[in-house]
């Protein structure tokens, strides 16, 4: 008998109408979608309707109408023999052995890959299937394995390469060098205070110089033109049957009902495939709040919500480790919450890792924001992010360079951020560890021509709260990969080891070392070069010089430089103002340098969505 | 070049062996001893040195970056910026008209001109490379940041700059076809480098000596105010004329463009013992627009009424005789 069509069988219940189907059909026909799947995405059918229809079609049973009863069918010895990975890749939830033969539960029964596993696996096991619905089956796999995924999530890393895990701050020979070069300080101010003094200076000021040439020639390199390029047709030409899933890894954590809104929008404005989008809102078990306002906001159907169970680090990196499991895509990208990037962003990204090298194990887009002008700070972190992710960030991608990755909006190859083993849940800046543990791995880093949109930070409290812990995390970075340099050396070379010593240890050093300068400065300056005088003389007079004039106005210039490139020439004035900011991010530093030594994973969430709620 | 560093150590190196021999065995041909750039640093020097903190006296000094080669390099500062002049030029050009490039650096009357004015020569080649990276700047924005930086740095070589910074950004209004703010913006980062490194030793001289002024008004702090004293002369040395043979060769096989530069170097390698005011100096900019693939007549109208002023200018404080 010739098995009935799923669109006659919808339109035979009255589930659906009959231009829904031809509509439906006539979008599965450009994009290559399955039509149940195009279907639930436009909000046509309930998925748990669609799963009886497709039951009654195939001739099988759906499993998912009572999930009390299901939960007492698994088998949970069972469970034992599976590995959930393989769970997720394939796709399916094994039930129980039935007289000899395995049942299975699934949302896809046609899936050869899935046959060929367990026929290896399994062999000469009849498989019996029921049909469930991907949420029920990602339910099942969270239900029954949260602990492990929670267990990988959080120790994975620390347990496979403790080397590279931020778990320890400091291990015990670098205890050992921090006490000696304190102890050497102490004695040295006790035994001989001017020339220890001096030589300090020395030492700062020869380190800030050479922070100024390193920044300078990235951003330089970082200052000429794309390097890849992607055109509008190339755009035009990619045929959406053949775009891969894409994972989207959404955090969520105490965001307000407004800002989920606006994410929801952003998904929906995505030009990409609904039916090929993965979404993932990853949201803490123990935050009800979001969790009602993510319903409340009624996201499509491609959006998944992954509750993570309570644990420690509560962090980012942990909540995302959480959700990586769960990831059916090729490839994936993770945004905040008050995102929004550029429509065809995820379609550039996949012409990206389509004309790059597999080396290239992960794109990072540049941020920006959509309210620069809201206020000064806002204006001043435009013009930071505009240099840190224009200029900087490019220019370490041209010079071959580690690029610590922004908090957002960076693509990965799912199997490749797998093998690196996901982001280091201690560390608080985990993106900029995982960009450099990638390096040192023998990975590289692009940069995508396309930008998120975010919210600045408006407040400064909040701002002080968000940079110091950057700069924390930037410092355990800083740490970590600085235990075994090298290994650093030997796999990135002299330039590689550079950039973590200036680039990632030397913005926070650097931070916290230019308020105490700036004191100094002032307190040359009121006493006319009188006061410390025989500590600027001679070349380091020469090379304080420089690094007042030259390295400050560098600073300056580069983001005056970094919004005139994105047409943002009335905050061009504001860059003047860019030493009182760095002056802001020097107490976030020592903020920052504080919660290393006392609460080094902690951490410290940024509020967002005050723009929104402040605007009309 | 594969290895651009080693490149430029190589190439450092043979202009540096040839500006050495030329200024240990040429000095009577060119005159050096009669430079009032070298006689200027070789006053300063001494007085640096009898300072408690020479590196105050350079700070304060205008410009510092080629006192402060002076000072190291003593003797050898023409030779060392030279040296370094020449070879970071034909880094810069390196794959342009390489060859006219190299016969117009090597070119006597060129190395003449970096033996007796150093600093001049130093200035005038960023102000050269500003100029150039400027016109290269409209899609490019390490040419624009590069140039910027040529202006910039080109402050703290030669105060023969400072004349030039009202052309410039009148010029640069002039010719952007963009909003008023657009312009602006373009003048702003043009000109931001070279104010500030200018300022360097205003803010140094007034921290440290109270007035900031007062490295362009007293001889001994100031390039600028000591080649101001200078007594010109107008007189040509037939031997100058002979030199200038090189630069048929540059202009043979250079195309128009490096005959252009090339002859605007001639121009201004006669004019070396006169270059402040600078009369010269325009020079460069007008082949900076000359070199542009667009007709900009604002821009020309502007260059021209200032060199004109700046020739009234200079003619009316050294009048013949």
């Amino acid at each position: 008998m010739k098995r009935k069509l799923l669109g006659e069988l919808l339109l035979e219940r009255g589930i659906i109408r009959e231009e829904d189907l031809e509509e439906a059909l006539r979008f599965q026909k450009e994009t290559g979608g399955l039509l149940g799947e195009i279907l639930v995405l436009r909000g046509l059918v309930h998925p748990m309707e669609l799963y009886e229809v497709l039951a009654e079609q195939g001739n099988l049973l759906y499993a998912g109408r009572d999930l009390e009863e299901l939960l007492q069918s698994i088998d949970r010895t069972l469970l034992e023999r599976f590995d959930p990975q393989d769970l997720l890749r394939f796709a399916f939830f094994p039930r129980r052995l039935n007289q000899g033969a395995l049942e299975i539960l699934t949302p896809f029964p046609e899936n050869p890959h899935r046959d060929r596993w367990l026929e290896e696996n399994f062999p000469k096991t009849a498989i019996h299937m029921a049909l469930i619905t991907p949420y029920e089956l990602d339910w099942l796999l969270h239900f029954f394995f949260k602990e492990r995924f929670l267990k990988e999530a959080t120790a994975g890393l620390f347990f496979r390469a403790p080397e590279e895990s931020a778990a320890r701050v400091l291990v015990p020979w670098q205890w050992g060098v921090l006490s000696g070069i304190l102890f050497a300080l102490l004695f040295g101010v006790f035994l001989a205070p001017q020339t220890t003094l001096k030589v300090l200076f020395a030492l700062v000021n020869l380190a800030f110089f050479a922070q100024v040439l390193f920044k300078l020639l990235v951003g330089l390199a970082g200052s000429s033109r794309e390097s890849l390029a992607i055109s509008k047709e190339e755009l035009e030409s990619l045929d959406p049957r053949k775009l891969p899933v894409y994972t989207v890894l959404l955090p969520l954590h105490r965001e307000p009902p407004e800002v989920i809104e606006q994410l929801t929008s952003a998904i929906r404005a995505l030009d990409y495939p609904q039916e090929k989008l993965d979404i993932l809102f990853l949201i803490e078990e123990d935050d009800p709040e979001t969790l009602r306002a993510c319903k409340a906001a009624h996201p499509p159907y491609n959006v998944r919500f992954i509750l993570i169970p309570r644990g420690f680090p509560k962090t980012k990196p942990r909540a995302c480790n959480f959700g990586l499991a769960f990831a059916r895509g090729e490839y994936l990208t993770i945004y905040d919450a008050e995102d929004i990037p550029e429509k065809d962003q995820l379609k550039k990204a996949v012409l990206a890792f389509r004309k790059l090298p597999k080396e290239y194990v992960c794109l990072q887009a540049a941020l920006n924001f959509y309210n620069a002008t809201q206020n000064l700070l806002t204006r001043l972190f435009t013009l930071e992010y505009s240099f840190w992710f224009d200029y900087l960030l490019p220019g370490l991608s041209r010079l071959r360079l580690p690029i610590p990755l922004g908090g957002t909006s960076n693509h990965f190859r799912v199997e490749a951020l797998r093998k690196l083993g996901g982001w280091d849940p201690f560390n608080v800046t985990e993106d900029a560890d995982l960009g450099m543990r990638a390096h040192y791995r023998g990975y590289r880093v692009g940069i995508l021509p396309s930008t998120t949109f975010e919210e600045a930070t408006s407040h400064l409290k909040n701002w002080i709260r968000q940079r110091s812990r950057w700069l924390k995390g930037y410092l355990q970075t800083f740490l970590v990969h600085n235990r075994r340099p090298l290994h650093v050396l030997k796999t990135s070379g002299f330039r590689g080891w550079l950039t973590l010593q200036l680039f990632i240890g030397g913005t926070p050093l650097g931070y916290a070392a230019s308020v105490v300068l700036w004191g100094v400065f002032f307190a040359w300056l009121f006493s006319r070069g009188k006061l410390l005088e025989p500590y600027f003389s001679g070349p380091i007079l020469c090379i304080g010089a420089m690094n007042l004039f030259v390295g400050n106005f560098l600073g300056v210039y580069f983001s005056m430089f970094a919004v005139f490139r994105r047409n943002l020439d009335h905050l061009l004035p504001f860059a003047l103002l860019n030493p009182l900011y760095w002056a802001l991010a020097g107490i976030a530093a020592w903020k920052g340098i504080g919660q290393l030594l006392s609460r080094p994973f902690f951490w410290e969430k940024t509020v967002h969505g005050m723009f929104r709620r402040k605007g009309p | 070049m594969r290895r651009p560093w080693a490149g430029f150590i190589a190439l450092s190196g043979t202009t540096t062996a040839i500006l050495l021999a030329l200024q240990r065995f040429a000095q009577d041909t060119f005159a050096l001893q009669n430079s009032p750039e070298l006689r200027f640093f070789s006053l300063r020097i001494p007085t640096l040195l009898a300072l408690p903190d020479p590196a105050r006296g350079i700070i304060t000094t205008t410009p510092c970056l080629t006192t402060l080669f002076a000072f190291l390099f003593r003797d050898f500062f023409p030779v060392v910026a030279g040296g370094l002049t020449v070879s970071g030029g034909l880094c810069a050009l390196r794959g342009r008209k390489f060859i006219a490039s190299v016969l117009l650096f090597f070119s006597l009357p060129f190395l003449a001109l970096v033996l007796s004015s150093p600093a001049f020569t130093m200035g005038a080649l960023f102000l050269a490379f500003g100029f150039s990276g400027l016109q290269r700047a409209e899609d490019d924005h390490t040419a624009r940041f590069l140039g910027n930086l040529a202006l910039g740095l080109s402050a703290l070589c030669h105060p023969v700059g400072f004349w030039l910074l009202p052309i410039f950004a009148l010029c640069t209004v002039l010719s952007v076809e963009a909003s008023w703010l657009r312009r602006g913006t373009h003048v702003i980062l043009a000109l931001s480098p070279f104010l500030l490194f200018g300022g360097m030793s205003l803010f140094f001289g007034w921290v440290y000596g109270g007035y900031p002024l007062l490295p362009f008004l007293d001889p001994a702090l100031s390039l600028g105010a000591f080649l101001a004293l200078e007594k010109p002369s107008f007189a040509l040395q037939p031997s100058e004329v002979l030199l200038a043979a090189p630069f048929l060769g540059a202009l043979l096989s250079g195309g128009l463009s490096q005959a252009v530069f090339a002859l605007g170097m001639l121009g201004v390698a006669f004019l070396r013992p006169y270059l402040f005011p600078p009369s010269g100096v325009p020079v460069l900019f007008g082949l900076a627009l000359l070199l542009s693939k667009k007709d900009r007549p604002g821009e020309w109208l502007v260059f021209l009424a200032f060199f004109l002023l700046g020739l009234g200018l200079f003619l009316a404080r050294f009048p013949s005789g």
